[in-house]
């Protein structure tokens, strides 16, 4: 097949997020290399005020409904890609705050550090406007070359490295798959962009191939049974790293799974439907009865991470307008409580130097705010009122009660519970153990201003939803000819006019 | 809101209230002796009032007397009804009288938180009217359960005995046991009356009002489970046979004042009087529970006796004996007749001056020789004439002696035994022979013979409070014994009123202008 | 302030804490004051709302409406009737009494009053939540400030559990033990009451889930499911029984009860206070509000379940509570016993018998509030809870002891409290249908009384142990308030409580009209004395007329 590329300035707009970030990266470099006297918390903040510069782009992008489509729509810009984007590069904020203290423990090359963040959160960028099987796969790579550094980023600590291998080994299997799939869907239907695909016969090569595509972005959001790097790698990666691993690419790629399930494969719903209920099943209860047995708190993270994604699951096993919007919610909420948890973990351990979960004793004596910043990320986490978390629960299980996955929302709703008790551990370790060693804990400015912001945003969401909740209704309108009940309701009169 | 005064002022509110008031003056107080006077003086209010209202009762007559009618919880039919009739209003008059008594015999006897235990002994006054001149049947209740709370107290906190705190607590629990039924039949009765009420269109569908519920009819197989419901209640105060355990406890173990109290005011047998008979009379009438009731009266009677003529200790003599002669009462009410009836609420009274003044001769007793037990005794007569001859006269009253208020009652009871079957008659009269079995015995081992070797020979006659208490007892013995017709006439109109329920059991015999009759 | 009442109520505990965060603990005086001061506002809103709620009219009042999220059909829905009104007070007095009880809290002060206004908020608002979701959130926002007070400022309950018997024989509450795992640390208490709660929540969760999506009418608004929703067969019984166990979790009926002595034991006494008096009504209240308002037939089918646990609840708590010996647990014990009442005053589905009940959680909330607050004083003068080891208190603090007499009169029913006239009320509208129950509530009365003597003689009586003798009575008025609070309202609505009646009454006729399908046969004004009882169902008229007239 042959393109023929025809742009023009209009559609060089679209792409002016990408560009600028492109330009940006070029900056950080030179800046990095030129300048031998600069400080890493210098190229931080320059990083952040491009990708700041980003965002406000996106935003106006988003606010004055600059939409459309480039290179024979293989690069979309549609309301869910600027949603995505926006939400990839505020997480890239968050990260790089978080970085600042982190960066001091790399002996070398702190510099290429903020580089290796932005560019992957470029890829990401890109990832979120990929509509067909090419720029998703290349996006998809783009995406990670960045994370095989990263993870790695520790040299003389082992346990980073083993991470790094297994990232890596795993993450180019995926690809293999990745790639295997898409010459397979390719073969059979001869499309290449998801939304051609959507009335091709359900053959067995075009089923198998989607099952790998599935498998490889299983990798991404680290879903059962595709969860094994997840543990070791979070535990291993610098901290920061984490954090970025756990939100920015589950977000990318659930772009990508909204885009393949909703578009590309609607007509096989009954099928898929049940292939993700059974895997959020798996995920939901192996992450939280593993989590329960975690020493280590970024472990404990990883494998409730693994149940959050079960949980974004069920939304996406709802497979209806309003189950997309709750999966977006729920990433909203679920990105500030996880990068907030984050923020307090470096926080504490720059202090105190292990990650395990016995050190958070007594932490609020320590430190009254970074307790009560993760009592509140925690509690968001568990799915507990009025916070984030818990409307974001909620609103996934509305949406799939809507759609009658009884057995999937009680699996849900008992796991909750479970959650509630590994969460609930930690709480008791910060609140009701003593300190072993009583010496106050003082964060920095850049975590306090991640840990605020964390929190505005877990109780901001929690308490006054309706304003994210239009957000991410009218950022998937493109689904709203889905089945399903439409999202937004009449309110009842009010009885005797009180 | 009150509908009809005897006087123009609620007395039986004044009578309710003031020791209660009272009681909380003796709060303020501190210096003991003011509070010893103050609490004598509210007392002594307390029986002019009563004795006022004796004097104003209409006599020979059925009517409810000095009503007051005032709202309480009207949607749920609990109003605030006082009146007194026949029946309660002597009643009325022997509790202040014997609160007059106890308040002057713990003048000195009590000597440990002297303001809270006279406190206690009005609030125990403040109930003990309540329960005789309620005729609303929660409120009868309410003041029925208060009375635990002082009683508690008096016996827990003042008690001589060492097993004091058990005996409080029995007292509390037995009696609570059986209230609590008691509650529930109150609660079937005003079920009952909704249903007819409702089924009548009247205005009032709940009522607890006693003159309401006698309107209604109530179906025999209910009101025999109510009148077993109620029975507990008041056989567990009384108390009759199978339930009196908790009696001699809460008598010995108690203080003197609160056994005068326990075992002067038969609480239990009035209820039957007052509530049982003219609610339930086919109940009360069936020869089931007519049978069972007298078999244990008469096994009260023979069984209190013969444990009593056993008894070494004064006190549980007392009380066993007071077990016996609740059977007389007993046997007297469920003769169903007019003899039976009008003698055991003669014989009620007179326990409350006989029995009483046993128990105030005892606490001489004791105050003398700090126990009560037969050893500590012997051949007092000659160390201490008074007091012998004091205990002789109460005792032989309380035996029945001929001339005394004894006699007129038992003999009345009897009458009505053998009128209702004649072996009752008869094995009461065993009861007799054996109650002045044994307290003859008593009176011969410790007060005739020679001087005991344990008495002190320094050992006091009586001196002048304990005289006062002796001589007005006795007066009131004398009288009722030689001239009891005022007596009688107060109680026959009621009485009769009683003896038509039963006889007609034709409901709602009560005519509404009978209900009220202006004193004067 | 009419149209504000209840955001008032609500808010002023939520303002309070929030204004908490910004103070300082070293000024520990300003501390208390801003949490008094919040709980006072909310207190007085109340009584105004309590004697500003219109019997006459009945119904809902005080509405207040804010849409909320307009995707998922919820919006901020409140408003009280006849059963929230009194449940209301009862919350903001207990917090009220709890605030002063918890005076001399020196461990992170601030912490302590957030947490407590913020359980006491919660509470209050599922009281006035006229929509499922914002009862739900309500209801699992109180949960995890429990977990923090009983967690931070608790006591372990060492051996206390152990119970024996006259004989010295070992008893055990086996049910309680068995979740127990014999462990008597705070924050198993804690962890348990939370998972307990949780679990009891998310059974409800789901019951909600299932009503919203049936009802067809996609909103969570009660009035309107209650007008509109129509359930029947399986589905409605599974959505009964999920709404039933899910909160009696909290009530917490028998075989479920496990968590909340142990709870009791572990928590501090304001807590406890607001454990036992209000939280626990949660339970029975969202029952009323969810279950008997929207599913009124499947409520008459299957309540009679609650009937038969009720006899379990009653007698086990109180034998249970007859045999500890750790004072909080004896009571903790005897107040799940006497939700039993509530149970079957609930069963009964009578006029009289459920607005018995109501009352009787009223009364409740006053007497096993006052209760614990003093079984807390006492343990913060012995540091002791064990019940043997006690004695001769009430020389030391003679005022302590008389208001545990009152305390425990009012928890037995003694005339004059207002608990007593509960009781009437349940026993009188129970018996038509449940004459067994009553009789086992009755005997429960004696139970209650023989343990509460018991503790009371082994309290307060008897020998003192001489490392007592330095322990001090309440006397300063900021120790006295509280319980001079509640003993005033306890015995002020026993003697007067026809306000009181008239409003549940209000609250409960229509509901009972709808579940037991008949009429009244007059409506007359509530506010009229003599016509109060006009309302009531034929179908109590049982004895047929032929059987009364021919005699």
């Amino acid at each position: 097949m042959n393109f023929t590329l025809t742009m023009s300035g209009a559609d060089l707009l679209l792409l002016l997020p990408e560009l600028f970030l492109t330009a940006w990266l070029c900056v950080l470099l030179i800046v990095d290399f030129s300048l031998r006297r600069v400080q890493q918390e210098h190229l931080a903040y320059l990083s952040i005020a491009g990708l700041a510069a980003t965002l406000a782009c996106l935003a106006w992008f988003d606010v004055s409904g600059i939409t459309g489509s480039l290179f024979g729509r293989m690069f979309v810009v549609d309301r869910m890609a600027l949603f995505f984007k926006m939400f990839i590069v505020g997480a890239t904020i968050l990260v790089i705050l978080l970085s600042i203290d982190y960066v001091h423990r790399f002996s070398f090359f702190r510099g290429e550090y903020y580089f290796l963040v932005v560019m992957s959160a470029l890829g990401m960028m890109f990832m979120a406007s990929a509509n067909d099987l090419l720029s998703l796969f290349i996006t998809l790579e783009f995406s990670t070359f960045g994370f095989y550094i990263l993870v790695a980023y520790l040299r003389d600590d082992m346990a980073s490295n083993e991470a790094g291998i297994k990232f890596f080994i795993l993450g180019v299997f995926a690809a293999g798959l990745l790639a295997y799939g898409i010459s397979l869907v390719y073969g059979e239907t001869g499309k290449l962009v998801f939304s051609d695909m959507a009335s091709a016969p359900a053959t067995p090569g075009l089923i198998i191939g989607f099952l790998l595509i599935f498998a490889a972005l299983g990798f991404k959001i680290g879903a059962v049974p595709f969860h094994s790097w997840i543990p070791d790698t979070y535990h291993g990666s610098p901290t920061p790293v984490t954090a970025f691993l756990s939100i920015a690419p589950k977000a990318a790629a659930f772009a990508i799974l909204l885009r393949m399930f909703l578009v590309a494969l609607a007509a096989f719903k009954p099928i898929w439907a049940l292939l993700l209920v059974v895997t959020s099943i798996l995920s939901m209860t192996y992450g939280n009865i593993v989590a329960i047995a975690q020493r280590n708190i970024k472990r404990l993270l990883a494998y409730s991470g693994i149940a959050q994604i079960g949980n974004i699951l069920i939304g996406l096993a709802a497979g209806t307008k309003m189950g997309s919007d709750s999966i977006l919610f729920f990433l909203l909420a679920y990105m500030f409580a996880n990068l907030g948890a984050f923020a307090v973990i470096i926080a504490v351990s720059s202090a105190v130097g292990t990650d395990e979960i016995e050190d958070y004793n007594g932490l609020n004596r320590r430190s009254p705010f970074l307790a009560f910043g993760m009592l509140i990320f925690l509690l968001s986490l568990a799915g507990v009122p009025p916070l984030a978390g818990f409307i974001g629960k909620l609103y996934i299980f509305v949406a799939a009660i809507k759609e009658g996955l009884y057995a999937l929302i009680t699996v849900g709703l008992i796991n909750i519970v479970i959650s509630i008790y590994y969460y609930l551990v930690i709480v008791k370790k910060m609140y009701i153990n003593e300190p072993s060693d009583p010496s106050p804990i003082r964060p920095s400015g850049p975590m306090k201003l991640a840990v605020y912001i964390g929190l505005a945003g877990t109780l901001i969401i929690g308490i006054y939803p309706q304003p994210f909740m239009n957000w991410v209704v009218s950022a998937t309108l493109m689904f709203s000819n889905l089945v399903g009940p439409a999202s937004s309701l009449p309110m009842p009169p009010l009885p005797f006019g009180g | 809101m009150l509908e009809e005064f005897g006087f123009g002022f609620p007395i039986l509110s004044y009578l309710i209230f003031l020791p209660l008031v009272g009681a909380a003056v003796l709060w303020l107080i501190e210096d003991e002796d003011l509070v010893r006077t103050a609490a004598l003086g509210i007392s002594l209010i307390e029986l002019a009032l009563t004795v006022l209202v004796l004097l104003r009762f209409v006599p020979e007559s059925p009517a409810m007397q000095f009503a007051e009618h005032a709202r309480w919880v009207p949607a749920l039919g609990i109003g605030y009804h006082l009146a007194v009739d026949g029946i309660s209003v002597l009643f009325v008059g022997l509790t202040a009288f014997l609160t007059v008594l106890i308040i002057i015999y713990s003048w000195d006897t009590v000597r440990n938180q002297v303001r809270l235990y006279f406190m206690a002994l009005l609030a125990l006054e403040t109930t003990t009217m309540g329960i005789f001149v309620s005729i609303d049947l929660i409120l009868f209740f309410v003041f029925w359960e208060l009375m635990l709370i002082p009683s508690y107290f008096l016996i827990k906190l003042w008690g001589g005995g060492a097993e004091r705190h058990n005996a409080a607590l029995k007292f509390v629990l037995y009696t609570l046991m059986g209230s609590v039924f008691m509650l529930v039949g109150i609660a079937l009765l005003n079920i009952n009356y909704h249903q007819w009420a409702i089924t009548h269109h009247l205005e009032r569908v709940y009522s607890f009002d006693l003159l309401d519920l006698l309107s209604a009819p109530i179906p025999l197989h209910q009101q025999i489970l109510i009148f077993w419901m109620i029975f507990l209640g008041l056989a567990f105060k009384a108390p009759v046979f199978p339930f009196h355990t908790w009696l001699p406890d809460a008598l010995v173990d108690g203080p003197i004042g609160m056994s005068v109290m326990l075992a002067g005011l038969k609480l239990g047998t009035y209820g039957f009087l007052r509530f049982s008979f003219p609610l339930l009379p086919d109940a009360s009438k069936s020869e089931a529970v007519v049978t069972i009731v007298m078999v244990l009266g008469l096994t009260a009677i023979i069984y209190g006796a013969i444990v009593a003529l056993i008894q070494p200790d004064f006190r549980r003599l007392l009380a066993f004996s007071s077990i016996s002669h609740l059977g007389f009462v007993v046997v007297g009410l469920f003769a169903l007749n007019y003899q039976g009836l009008q003698g055991s609420l003669l014989t009620m009274i007179n326990l409350g001056f006989s029995t009483a003044g046993l128990f105030f001769i005892a606490g001489f007793l004791g105050t003398r020789q700090q126990s009560t037990q037969l050893s500590a005794f012997g051949g007092l007569a000659k160390q201490v004439p008074l007091l012998a001859t004091f205990l002789l006269i109460i005792g032989l009253a309380s035996i029945g002696l001929p001339g005394t208020n004894g006699f007129v009652g038992e003999f009345l009871i009897l009458l009505g035994a053998f009128k209702a079957k004649w072996w009752y008659g008869a094995i009461a009269v065993l009861g007799v022979i054996f109650g002045a079995a044994y307290f003859l015995w008593y009176y011969e081992r410790s007060m005739l013979g020679p001087l005991a070797t344990k008495v002190s020979p320094s050992m006091k006659d009586l001196h002048m409070r304990e005289i006062t208490i002796a001589v007005s007892l006795c007066v009131m013995i004398l009288w009722i014994g030689l001239y009891p017709s005022p007596f009688l006439k107060i109680m026959n109109g009621s009485i009769q009123a009683v003896v038509d329920r039963l006889d007609r059991s034709k409901v709602a015999s009560v005519e509404p202008q009978q209900r009220y009759v202006p004193a004067e | 302030m009419a149209e504000y009442t209840l955001l008032i109520i609500l808010f002023a505990p939520f303002l309070g804490s929030i204004a908490l965060v910004f103070v300082s603990n070293r000024q520990a005086l300003l501390v208390r004051g801003i949490a008094a001061g919040s709980a006072f506002i909310s207190l007085f809103a109340s009584f105004y709302l309590f004697y500003a709620y219109d019997p006459v009219k009945g119904g809902f009042q005080f509405l207040w409406r804010y849409v909320w999220s307009t995707q998922l059909g919820v919006s901020l829905y409140l408003g009280v009737d006849g059963i929230g009104t009194p449940l209301v007070l009862a919350s903001s007095i207990l917090l009220f009494a709890g605030i002063f009880v918890s005076w001399h809290v020196k461990d992170r002060t601030k912490e302590f009053y957030i947490s407590l206004l913020i359980l006491a908020a919660a509470t209050i608002g599922v009281f006035m939540s006229l929509d499922l979701f914002f009862l739900y959130f309500f209801y699992e926002m109180s949960v995890i400030p429990m977990y923090l007070l009983l967690g931070i400022w608790g006591s372990h309950t060492k051996g206390y559990l152990e119970m024996s018997d006259p004989e010295g024989v070992t008893k055990r509450d086996s049910i309680g033990f068995i979740f127990n795992f014999g462990s008597n640390s705070k924050e198993y208490a804690a962890m348990k009451l939370v998972l307990f709660l949780s679990a009891g929540a998310v059974f409800a969760l789901m019951g909600i889930l299932l009503i919203y999506k049936f009802s067809g009418v996609n909103t969570f608004d009660i009035l309107v499911l209650r007008e509109q929703a129509k359930f029947s067969g399986l589905l409605a019984d599974l959505i009964w029984i999920l709404i039933f166990f899910g909160f009696a979790s909290i009530a917490p009926i028998w075989p479920l009860h496990s968590w909340s002595p142990v709870g009791h034991a572990a928590a501090p006494a304001a807590t406890s206070m607001l454990h036992a008096g209000v939280l626990m009504k949660l339970g029975h209240f969202s029952i009323i509000r969810v279950a008997f308002e929207i599913l009124p037939e499947t409520t008459r089918e299957l309540m009679p379940i609650a009937a038969v646990l009720c006899v379990f609840s009653i007698m086990y708590g109180g034998f249970v509570a007859y045999y500890a010996k750790d004072t909080k647990y004896v009571i903790g014990y005897s107040s799940s016993s006497h939700m039993g009442y509530v149970f079957l005053g609930m069963a009964a589905l009578d006029y009289i018998s459920l607005s018995g009940a109501v009352i009787y959680m009223f009364a409740h909330a006053m007497a096993t509030g006052m209760l614990f607050a003093m079984a807390g004083w006492v343990y913060d003068q012995t540091h002791t809870r064990d019940i043997p080891s006690l004695g001769g208190l009430s020389n030391r603090m003679p005022f302590i002891c008389a208001c545990f007499i009152v305390a425990c009169m009012a928890s037995v029913g003694m005339p004059g409290t207002v608990n007593f006239i509960a009781e009437v009320m349940i026993i009188v509208g129970s018996w038509n249908k449940y004459p067994f129950q009553v009789v086992i509530a009755v005997l429960g009365i004696v139970l209650t009384m023989a343990y509460l003597f018991k503790m009371m003689r082994a309290l307060f009586y008897g020998q003192m142990a001489e490392k007592y003798s330095h322990s001090h009575d309440a006397v300063s008025a900021v120790d006295r308030l509280p319980l001079l609070l509640m003993i005033a309202v306890s015995i002020g609505f026993g003697i007067f409580p026809g306000h009181l009646y008239s409003v549940v009454r209000s609250g409960v006729d229509p509901l009972i009209a709808r579940i037991t399908k008949v009429v009244p046969l007059a409506e007359q004004p509530l506010h009229d004395p003599d016509r109060v009882d006009w309302n009531f169902p034929v179908s109590q008229a049982r004895v047929p007329l032929a059987r009364m007239t021919d005699r």
